[in-house]
């Protein structure tokens, strides 16, 4: 009984997100043409929604061609696990107060270690296709990944020094009287370019340079593999958005569709800046990650923790989650015990003792 | 459950020897990173199955994340070809003897108690941690001993409350290291194609008289 309620809790997460995904590409293709005057899929289903269906349906009716010197059990296993793992990422998103698949109390660096792992499949695709297009698509993709997830990470840890905890949901409670889009505005803007250049999106998308790299390292994939890339690209893109307003705009907080709205935002910000902006060149990629954001969100930690440090505003140990608070009496038992409990609802009224 | 957790912890382990030896024994080097990059999943299983969680996913951020993605740039870099020619079957036997070797030599040390071996009451500095007689590697005594509280604060305790100096020192190591790697790859006089945009934007435009 157990297994089954986890297997349609799951399920759950996994069709809300691949719906979302299908809706995605029709809006982000709806947006683009709007911003250039045409109109744009109008003629499968109202409006053209069913685009994304159809599409679909074709791409896995289609015959999977594997390459005939290419590694094929690599040329698998590659979107594959991107996939995989950009889906078992949403496990630890917080959609609501109590509706988190997994709740751990380090659920931002699962975040981290699924967006380290995903780089594989994307090395492993570009590599057994044996294709140079291919292969140098993936060498960018995952050289621009690795450079900008040191400045997330940065971002990120601004942003636990200010909520105590590195649960997302520990993170959104804490915002209950300021969303952190106020006193981090400028790491508000960073993280967004960076989610841009991490999704490999425009005007960052140097590893599917059409002009340079033909496709980049989806280049020899067809039917259901590219589907597999394509879904993974897309899921990313909204995990992102859902990361960023979880982080900087209070998440859940609010209405009760809040976070929907508010990645809705989001969502058509990535679109509108990939129709509003060309590429960049592959060197000021690297040097606006490493000579500029880097130094930047450096620097800002540093003022974080000395501002939290001369104003006495440090936040409380782990935060506002009571799961370590036996711990706490352990250790220092000068620390207030709250009781043992796992409903966040009693939480999010001790936060307020805590942040008011 | 205890019995899940038990069969859990053999799969693992079985998977990570037997990951070890074909990173050892591949004649292809994509597919001996591949092996290590299943070997450092399958620890950091193990690591979640000591309910040392903090400990695991920095086996991936860092390790998976940072260094294995750069062994894996190099090697695909490479003319895989002439690395191939080099590994006869003899050293792949040197290596696979080096290998039973040395998994004996921990199957042996790890069934005495070290604790008897190394005297740890002299290295005993820290009063929050290192109470408990870690080189006693059974899982499940770890499991008791670490999982109680958070993992994460008794490393925050140790790495910057006793070991605060020696953490600074070595930073300061990587960053001499870091810093060599610089010096040795840099060489002023190559000619590398900089763009200077305050020269681009400042120059003045010289209009040549067409046709």
């Amino acid at each position: 009984m157990f297994i089954l309620v986890y297997i349609i809790k799951a399920l759950l997460v996994t069709v809300y997100v691949l719906l979302m995904v299908a809706f995605y590409t029709i809006l982000e293709r709806k947006i683009i043409s709007y911003m250039q005057r045409r109109r744009g899929p109008n003629l499968v289903g109202p409006f053209g929604l069913l685009q994304a269906i159809s599409d679909g349906l074709k791409l896995l009716v289609k015959k999977t061609i594997y390459p005939q010197s290419a590694n094929v059990l690599i040329f698998i296993v590659g979107p594959t696990m991107t996939f995989v793992l950009s889906y078992l990422a949403w496990s630890v998103i917080p959609f609501d107060a109590e509706a988190v698949f997994v709740d751990t109390p380090l659920s931002l660096l699962y975040l981290l270690a699924f967006s380290a792992l995903s780089l594989y499949g994307l090395v492993m695709g570009g590599w057994s296709s044996n294709s140079k297009y291919a292969f140098f698509g993936a060498i960018r993709a995952v050289a621009q990944m690795i450079s900008y997830e040191v400045s997330l990470g940065l971002i990120l840890i601004s942003v636990v020094c200010c909520s105590g905890t590195l649960n997302l949901s520990g993170i959104v409670l804490s915002q209950v009287n300021n969303w952190y889009l106020l006193p981090h505005f400028p790491l508000f803007f960073l993280f967004f370019i960076s989610a841009l250049a991490e999704t490999n999106r425009h005007p960052f998308d140097f590893a599917e340079a059409e002009s340079e790299l033909v496709s980049g390292y989806n280049t020899e994939y067809s039917a259901l593999f590219f589907v597999l890339f394509f879904l993974a690209e897309y899921a990313n893109m909204i995990l992102m958005s859902t990361l960023i307003s979880l982080l900087f705009l209070g998440g859940f907080l609010g209405f009760s569709w809040s976070l929907s709205l508010k990645m809705f935002v989001l969502m058509n910000f990535f679109v509108i800046v990939r129709a509003a902006y060309p590429r960049l060149r592959y060197d000021q990629l690297m040097q606006f990650c490493w000579k500029f954001i880097l130094p930047f969100t450096l620097a800002w930690f540093v003022l974080t923790v000395c501002l939290l440090k001369l104003l006495d505003a440090c936040p409380p140990l782990n935060g506002p989650l009571t799961s370590f608070v036996a711990f706490y009496s352990y250790i220092d038992k000068n620390f207030e015990i709250l009781e043992l409990s796992t409903s966040l609802p009693k939480l999010w009224l001790s936060s307020k003792i805590y942040f008011s | 459950m205890a019995f899940f957790e038990d069969l859990l912890f053999l799969g693992f382990s079985v998977n990570l020897i037997l990951a070890c030896l074909l990173t050892i024994t591949a004649y292809n080097a994509v597919t001996a990173l591949m092996a290590l990059i299943f070997a450092f999943v399958n620890a950091t299983c193990l690591f979640f199955l000591m309910e040392l969680e903090f400990v695991g996913l920095l086996f991936i951020i860092v390790y998976l994340g940072a260094i294995c993605v750069l062994f894996l740039f190099s090697v695909m870099l490479f003319n895989l070809k002439e690395v191939v020619r080099t590994k006869t079957t003899s050293f792949i036997l040197l290596n696979f003897l080096i290998f039973l070797g040395i998994t004996f030599l921990f199957s042996i040390l790890f069934q005495f108690n070290l604790e008897e071996i190394i005297d740890l009451s002299s290295i005993n500095s820290s009063k929050v941690f290192l109470k408990p007689n870690l080189f006693e590697l059974n899982h499940s005594n770890m499991n008791s001993v670490i999982s109680t509280p958070n993992s994460l604060y008794f490393l925050g305790q140790v790495l910057y409350g006793e070991y605060l100096l020696y953490l600074i020192l070595v930073g300061v190591v990587l960053l001499v290291a870091m810093l060599g790697a610089v010096v040795l790859i840099n060489n002023p006089k190559d000619q590398t194609q900089m763009q200077y945009q305050l020269h681009q934007i400042s120059r003045t435009i010289q209009i040549t008289k067409g046709k």
